[in-house]
């Protein structure tokens, strides 16, 4: 390992002298870290500097919630996952539905496996949309890079970005050269982001140098947007009206693949591996990273006793749509899929298509007074 | 003085530039996790941080910035059961009748945490006791978490004790299926209709189901039927396995006249009139035989 002074520092310190206290605490990381696993990787680090106590310094400092569980941890970088086995994999297993350090993850990025897909009804379904993340091998994670790295990262970016051509062509816009006008609009079209305030994303270095090397990059139809050194080194969402999930999905591959292929001429392709998929900063999301959804009106379905145990059943889950769609959020609610690690991702967009199929056709019976009772799905 | 109010200044513009980018929410929608939406506020009221509450506050933090999912800080004060900081949100404007994505109120993550003082605090500061969504019933929920301060202070607010939802059933109910005596006794005492339970299940069906003796006991002290039946059919004494229930259902003899008499006045009077009777100059005997005094 790579000397790091400032762990070894720590290191004249007995390990219940520097164990943290986790008594408060709801998170993954805060059930599954002991005293020993904390003793047996302390003294480690990554060939970049990471160390145990920075991955879970963001749990540590956010106790979390008494109904959401957090995963209280966060990589570093793409050795960090390995650096720290002991730690994330249990963490891993608890996050991802027992998934074991043996088992293989799936990808399919092959738009035309999708079944379906292009006919969801658009007077339920407002909008569809499906979006990941990727990190770019050779860089350390946004919660450790340097501020060399960032701007290196941006500058492949957009080197990428900018050398797409047809439905992909289209403009970044730097956070801190944008004029006023840019932000109104990428405002009003719901593309502009922030400096974290979140304490969790805080605690977890995510805003450092902010807004150093951090931008958006949306096409001309703007139905691909790229978010540049967020909470990954990239986040990618393909996103329009109406119900044709194929449609979003297709463009979600083709800007996928044709991002890569560039980034692979540089010899910086996205950091993957067969066992957890895609690598990401926060363990919630490795795998697909993907989160495929629709906002859609359920306002019969969901005040329905069986709603939550039918997205479950279905492996989706639900969210706020923030305004986004529609003036008055009642009843429309952004449904996707719930899992990201195991499936792949055509598996997961596909349930999200089956599910909000069955659900709007539902919602459409209960609209007529009539039972649904038969059509309750049985788990997935 | 000019310096720090102009610093203050500062601070408004910033908060408020961000409540306006977003609609009112913390952060854009389109890739947010499921923590990113959370601020300060939120952080420090779900942990009790007075002193960041106050803070931000006095900076000009906008009281109902919510979560995608419609949580403001309000809601998370409640979750932690934090009096002091709620009290401090709601001297701010923060709207304690406001409802999240999943239909909780401020008032049903007080009945989550359990402090009677906050559960108070709000039922003074709110207009709606009842669900705004039927999943999400304060009573409900501090029926099932045993909190029976906090079951007295909403009944004595007016909160229909017999509301019955589906698939969870009544109050009662959801005290006998998780064995809470004390809320059970309370819940009876305050008026519940002893047989209102979920559907043909009555609430003696849900003590026997689980193993719940003292609830059972309790239940046909105060005139469970232990001879109804369910929509499958089935009495209590065929849900349990328990032998002193068992026993209990088997060996319950003849009520004394005046036994049935005060549940019958009881039944018919109804929570509120019972809650009226209270007022009422009675003979003291008289109030503690219809009250169990």
């Amino acid at each position: 390992m790579t000397k790091n002074c400032n762990n070894d520092y720590k290191m004249k310190f007995a390990v219940d002298e520097e164990f943290p206290d986790l008594s408060q605490h709801n998170n993954h990381m805060s059930k599954v870290l002991t005293k020993d696993i904390y003793n047996k990787l302390r003294s480690k680090s990554t060939p970049s500097g990471f160390t145990l106590d920075d991955c879970i310094q963001t749990g540590v400092d956010n106790p979390g919630h008494p109904f959401i569980m957090t995963v209280g941890c966060v990589a570093g970088d793409e050795e960090s996952y390995e650096a720290f086995k002991e730690l994330f994999d249990p963490v891993i297993s608890d996050r991802h539905g027992g998934y074991k350090p043996t088992d293989k993850h799936l990808t399919d990025l092959n738009w035309e496996n999708l079944k379906g897909g292009d006919d969801l009804d658009p007077n339920y379904v407002l909008s569809s949309r499906v979006r990941t993340g990727r990190s770019i091998k050779g860089f350390t994670l946004p919660p450790h890079n340097s501020r060399g790295e960032r701007r290196a990262v941006e500058k492949l970016s957009i080197e990428a970005l900018n050398s797409l051509d047809g439905e992909f062509k289209g403009k970044y816009y730097p956070l801190k050269d944008m004029t006023d006008k840019e932000q109104e609009q990428l405002i009003a079209d719901h593309f502009l982001f922030d400096k974290p305030v979140s304490p969790l994303l805080l605690a977890a270095g995510m805003a450092r140098d902010w807004p150093d090397g951090r931008g958006i990059w949306h096409n001309d139809n703007k139905t691909f947007l790229v978010w540049v050194n967020e909470e990954d080194h990239l986040r990618v969402i393909s996103m329009q009206k109406g119900g044709n999930m194929k449609e979003v999905f297709k463009r979600f591959c083709v800007g996928l693949q044709k991002i890569e292929d560039v980034f692979k001429k540089h010899n910086h392709g996205f950091m993957w591996n067969e066992h957890l998929g895609f690598i990401l900063t926060c363990p919630s999301n490795l795998g697909t990273g993907l989160r495929g959804g629709v906002h859609v009106k359920l306002p019969k379905l969901s005040t329905h006793a069986k709603f939550e145990e039918i997205l479950t059943r279905l492996r989706l889950q639900k969210r706020g749509t923030g305004g986004v769609d529609t003036a008055s959020v009642g009843g429309v609610f952004d449904i996707s899929n719930a899992d990201r690690l195991g499936s792949s991702e055509v598996q997961q967009v596909q349930l999200v298509v089956d599910g909000v199929k069955l659900m709007v056709e539902m919602e459409k019976k209960l609209e007529k007074g009539e039972s649904i009772d038969d059509m309750i799905p049985a788990q997935k | 003085m000019a310096v720090v109010h102009a610093e203050g200044n500062v601070w408004i513009k910033q908060w408020d530039h961000r409540f306006h980018m977003y609609g009112g929410q913390t952060c854009s929608p389109l890739m947010a996790g499921s923590w990113d939406d959370r601020t300060p506020l939120h952080d420090a009221a779900l942990q009790g941080r007075l002193l960041p509450l106050r803070r931000l506050l006095s900076q000009g933090y906008n009281v109902g910035m919510a979560t995608l999912d419609g949580i403001t800080a309000l809601h998370e004060a409640c979750v932690g059961g934090h009096f002091t900081c709620a009290k401090l949100l709601l001297e701010h404007g923060a709207d304690a009748n406001a409802v999240t994505f999943d239909g909780a109120t401020p008032l049903f993550s007080a009945c989550c945490s359990g402090n009677p003082a906050l559960v108070s605090l709000i039922l003074t500061h709110s207009s709606a006791h009842h669900p705004a969504h039927l999943l999400c019933s304060p009573l409900h929920e501090a029926a099932k978490r045993g909190h029976t301060a906090c079951v007295e202070l909403l009944l004595s607010h007016g909160v229909n004790v017999d509301m019955e939802l589906p698939s969870v059933g009544t109050a009662l109910y959801c005290a006998c299926e998780v064995k809470s005596t004390d809320c059970v006794l309370t819940l009876l005492i305050l008026g519940a209709d002893v047989q209102c339970g979920r559907g043909l299940d009555t609430p003696l069906h849900a003590a026997c189901r689980v193993g719940g003796a003292k609830e059972a006991e309790l239940l046909l002290e105060h005139g469970a039927d232990r001879t109804s039946r369910n929509s499958e059919g089935k009495t209590p004494l065929d849900l349990t396995s328990d032998q002193s229930i068992k026993h209990l259902l088997q060996t319950a003899g003849t009520c004394s006249l005046s036994q049935l008499c005060r549940w019958c006045i009881r039944r018919s009077l109804g929570q509120k009139g019972l809650n009226k009777t209270k007022t009422l100059c009675l003979p003291h005997m008289l109030h503690n035989y219809l009250l169990y005094h």
